[in-house]
């Protein structure tokens, strides 16, 4: 537990979102680095760190950038703080407790893309959030930090804030996208990708409030420094949301890599009343399950993907011995039926085809044949959709039911 | 695209080489050359929306079904539509499709005429697994003439599209979300454009059903013809159902080059006149029933008396923009061949606006063929001879007018009424009684565009032809046969030709020179 945590380093400390302590920590040093270098120059250099997305997908961020045309014009950029995913809650961590880092990372990344308009993308519900963020903006903008030639560079960088309605389907991007422009939040047919046919028909980038957090510290330390942490494949260092049965439920920033035995019993202080664990969820809710002989897998995108699941959003959720897997998964489901926005077929009628069905199980009303059917649902609403919620809802019930069939065989009466 | 458009590539489909025009989508290069893709929310003149996912197809090196629709085609690319995982990824949609679904066909308007049927037969399961409750969606009226069915709705937003795209009225959209998702009017809004049906016609199901139509037939017993809408003079391609020799519905018929896929309310709806009482059933004489022997006989004593007379200087012709290319010829040659200095009119419905949509327009100008009369008589003729023009003759003195109307409901250009009792005889030929009828000393009942063959030139310059859709109500004829029996009679010999046999003849015209009648097909041919 040697390590020190560099997102959230300040998050504790009384006035840590205000102007005048994050100057007084180094702030906006990165952005004035960046802004005296070349933007392809940044773009290398966030290319050299090996940062990956921590929105999810885990997508290379300088990459990324690259895939923006030199020809087209305006390019946009969209901070992606919908956060909305059940168990997550690191974004709004730094909305709330250190927003100078994030508008620095936003500085940095509207640089190297050439973008001259950024807009954060605010779940509806962080009314705290959206109100520090906008206060936060208001002192960078007297500042001179935000607005026509900032930093005396010649550069004109404005950025907004647009706030959800409380849909979590306008975190994948090109629902943000649809969104931001005036319309009803659905996702789009890719391709084009975004960066080359995004917001209002222009190149944009989609970044995770956490991956641009971490661009004041690579301009700041250098990429080798970011490399320095974590795994070859995953560099750097993520913050972990750690919910459910633990006794410290909370946001824990280590090394990639680290084991998850490790955050969950070092971090986290351990199971809630030292009881057992039955399954932990890795990476959000759409992760698959994580069993109590896994534990000892690291926490980095190459490792749960070899185990099965994937990293996600690293929201971490441990389900002690207690819990009915049954219920659990018909939690998920109702939340997955929910959200769907309702577009394509497989997931509009499967995520509600299988609420209902895993709802019928709990309720003592199963029949035999309902489990081989709610795999095949699952297997006919994967990888055939225009997003991939429908994968999302489908990955856990698959997981749940595969790993805990007994549990749902005890509740199916014939 | 422009650059590429004419750049071909060559693509394997099933194991079959083909070549298709670079920029089309694997859905066009599939249904261009004959090969089914099925598809819900596809629609060739709509936007793609990607959303209903029946269109997946295999394509190599694309690790997930890709959906035929929204793939464009790429050279070298390898297609199958028929992989075992094809087939089970759309039998897993047909399921979904399903799930909500009342599965109400025998009452539902749609049933005969449904994608979901359709699709069901090759892709549905013959056994629902689905055993738990069906979300209830609304029914609504969303105009006087747009029914929905919320159940049935599988939201494929075509209705949206098109009111997006084509009419860009925009009074629909998608509320709700999920399996709740349903279309619905915004609210404050009706959909009462003059294009609002085309959303039951765009409708893959029966969510969307026609007010007018609903429970009316059973689509599979009905006769389907195909017509051209003759409301206006852009001339939408269409098709005419009926049963029992009594039209039921007029939809739009696909022509890229006149309407795409979609037709006006108007002309969709205004075809109750054919079946009305007013039609007239029999030749009449001074307000007497004769034969149509007598008919042709007294119109011939009327003529020659005319030609006798004042070699035929107190005799003209109104006519319609309503009449088809083949009366029109006849009458010139009626006018030509026997009275030399007799003046042929020509009256028209009043100019209305054009009604101009995104992508569709209504013509003002509602007659079908003034294209015809200025092709056939020449544009100069035709400006001259304004009702006007013919009412300073009646003045001057006529004693004979032949009518030849043709306008939907009987009507006639009023500022003729006063002036009529100045001639001594008038001769109408119109399919239904009207206020000119009554002062007719001879009528020759016609027929409406629907019960008769013949050919119209639509303001774009497309010949275009009719067939009849029905058998003729009561005792007409059309006007052209009607035409040939007087011609005969006045030359004492002759046989009646069909309407491609007169067409035949017309060709001796400069602008159908290399036209042949049965070139035009069902899908018209330019003319210049
Ligand atoms: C249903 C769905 C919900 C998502 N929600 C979020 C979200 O709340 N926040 C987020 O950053 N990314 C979310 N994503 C991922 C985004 O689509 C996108 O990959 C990400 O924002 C890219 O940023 P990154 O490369 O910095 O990770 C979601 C994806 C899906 C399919
Ligand atoms: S997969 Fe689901 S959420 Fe995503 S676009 Fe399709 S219907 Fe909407
Ligand atoms: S009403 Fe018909 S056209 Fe409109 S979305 Fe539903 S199924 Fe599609
Ligand atoms: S636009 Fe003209 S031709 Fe087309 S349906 Fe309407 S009235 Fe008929
Ligand atoms: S037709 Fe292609 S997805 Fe609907």
């Amino acid at each position: 537990m040697a390590f020190e945590p560099v997102l959230l380093k300040y998050i504790n400390i009384e006035n840590s979102e205000k102007m005048d302590f994050y100057l007084s920590h180094n702030g906006y040093e990165g952005a004035k680095k960046a802004l005296s270098m070349d933007p392809k120059a940044v773009t290398e250099e966030v290319k050299a760190s090996g940062l990956r997305g921590r929105g999810g997908a885990g997508f290379p961020t300088g990459l990324k950038w690259s895939f923006i045309p030199a020809d087209k014009k305006p390019v946009y950029l969209s901070c992606n703080a919908d956060e909305s995913e059940p168990g997550t809650f690191k974004d709004r961590y730094i909305l709330e407790r250190d927003p100078h880092e994030l508008l620095e990372g936003i500085i940095i990344c509207c640089w190297a893309i050439q973008s001259n308009q950024a807009y954060i993308y605010i779940r509806g519900e962080f009314t705290l959030g959206a109100k520090i963020v906008n206060r936060a903006i208001k002192e960078a903008r007297e500042k001179g930090y935000i607005g026509k030639n900032i930093f005396g560079k010649g550069f004109d960088l404005d950025v907004f804030v647009m706030r959800g309605a409380g849909a979590y389907i306008c975190g994948e991007e090109t629902a943000q996208l649809t969104s931001i422009e005036g319309s009803r939040g659905n996702p789009k047919l890719k391709p084009p990708f975004p960066a080359v046919v995004g917001l209002f028909g222009k190149p944009t980038i989609i970044n995770n409030v956490e991956t641009l957090a971490n661009l004041p510290h690579i301009m700041n330390k250098g990429a080798d420094w970011h490399k320095s942490f974590g795994t070859e494949k995953s560099p750097g260092f993520k913050i972990f949301s750690v919910s459910g049965h633990v006794k410290k439920p909370g946001n824990y920033e280590v090394p990639l890599g680290t084991p998850l035995r490790e955050i969950i019993y070092e971090y986290a202080g351990g199971v809630l009343n030292d009881k057992k664990i039955k399954a932990v969820i890795p990476g959000g809710s759409s992760t698959p399950l994580i069993t109590p002989d896994q534990l000892d897998i690291t926490m980095d995108y190459e490792s749960l993907q070899a185990a099965g699941s994937m990293l996600g959003s690293g929201a971490i959720t441990v389900l002690d011995e207690d819990v009915c897997m049954v219920d659990a998964i018909w939690n998920l489901m109702r939340f997955y039926h929910h959200e769907s926005c309702g577009q394509c077929t497989p997931c509009r009628e499967g995520t509600g085809w299988l609420e209902k069905l895993v709802r019928r199980i709990k309720m003592g009303e199963g029949r035999k044949e309902d489990l081989d059917n709610i795999l095949e649902i699952c297997a006919n609403m994967q990888g055939k959709t225009i997003c991939v919620l429908s994968d999302a809802a489908a990955m856990p019930m698959k997981s749940y039911l595969n790993t805990f069939k007994h549990e749902f065989e005890a509740m199916i009466r014939d | 695209m422009s650059d590429t458009t004419n750049t071909m590539v060559s693509l394997r489909i099933n194991g079959k080489e083909y070549k298709v025009e670079s920029g089309t989508t694997l859905i066009q290069a599939c249904h261009n050359n004959g090969i089914d893709v099925p598809h819900y929310c596809y629609h060739k003149d709509l936007s793609v929306a990607g959303n209903c996912r029946m269109c997946l197809v295999k394509v190599e090196k694309i690790p997930k079904p890709a959906i035929a629709c929204a793939t464009i085609v790429t050279e070298g690319m390898v297609v199958d539509t028929q992989a075992p995982e094809i087939v089970k990824a759309r039998e897993g949609v047909m399921e979904f499709l399903l799930v909500n679904h009342p599965l109400d066909c025998p009452v539902c308007d749609q049933a005969g005429e449904c994608k979901l049927q359709d699709y069901s037969y090759t892709y549905g399961r013959s056994v629902g697994r689905f055993k738990e409750e069906k979300v209830v969606k609304h029914t609504k009226d969303f105009g006087s003439h747009v029914k929905y069915w919320g159940t049935r709705c599988i939201v494929c937003t075509r209705c949206v599209r098109f009111t997006d795209e084509i009419s860009g009225t925009q009074e629909l959209a998608v509320f709700n979300r999920g399996d709740h998702s349903e279309i619905d009017i915004f609210p404050g809004m009706e959909i009462e454009n003059p294009l609002s049906m085309n959303v039951v016609d765009v409708c893959p199901v029966g969510a969307l059903v026609s007010s007018d139509f609903l429970y009316q037939a059973r689509v599979w017993f009905m006769e389907q013809k195909n017509s051209i809408c003759l409301e206006c003079s852009v001339g939408c391609n269409t098709r005419i159902d009926s049963l029992d020799n009594e039209i039921k519905r007029i939809v739009p018929r696909d022509n890229q080059d006149v309407n795409k896929s979609f037709m006006c309310d108007y002309g969709r709806l205004n075809f109750n006149y054919v079946h009305h009482a007013s039609r007239i059933e029999s030749p009449m004489a001074e307000g007497k029933h004769i034969s149509w022997k007598e008919g042709i006989d007294l119109f011939k004593k009327k003529i020659q008396d005319s030609i006798n007379k004042n070699k035929g200087k107190s005799l003209a012709f109104l006519v319609s923009a309503w009449n088809d290319n083949e009366t029109l010829y006849l009458v010139q040659r009626l006018t030509k061949d026997f009275l030399n200095e007799s003046d042929v009119f020509f009256f028209m419905k009043e100019r209305e606006k054009d009604q101009i949509f995104p992508k569709f327009r209504i013509s003002g100008d509602r007659n079908p063929n003034v294209q015809g009369i200025k092709t056939i008589f020449g544009t100069d003729y035709f400006d001259k001879r304004p009702v006007k023009a013919l009412l300073e003759r009646i003045n001057q003195g006529l004693d004979t007018l032949v009518f030849l109307g043709g306008l939907p409901n009987g009507k006639v250009p009023k500022e003729l009424m006063d002036d009529l009792d100045k001639v001594r005889d008038t001769i109408v030929m119109d399919y239904s009684h009207s206020e000119i009828t009554k002062k007719a000393s001879l009528i020759l009942p016609s027929l409406t565009y629907m019960e008769k063959s013949g050919s119209y030139i639509n303001d774009q310059k497309r010949l275009q032809r009719i067939l009849p859709a029905i058998d003729p109500i009561g005792g007409g004829k059309a006007d052209s046969i009607v035409l040939q029996e007087l011609m005969n009679a006045l030359k004492g010999e002759g046989s009646v030709l069909s309407a491609s046999g007169v067409f035949d003849q017309m060709r001796s015209l400069n602008a159908f020179k290399e036209v042949n009648y049965r070139a035009i097909t069902d899908n018209g041919i330019p003319i210049e």
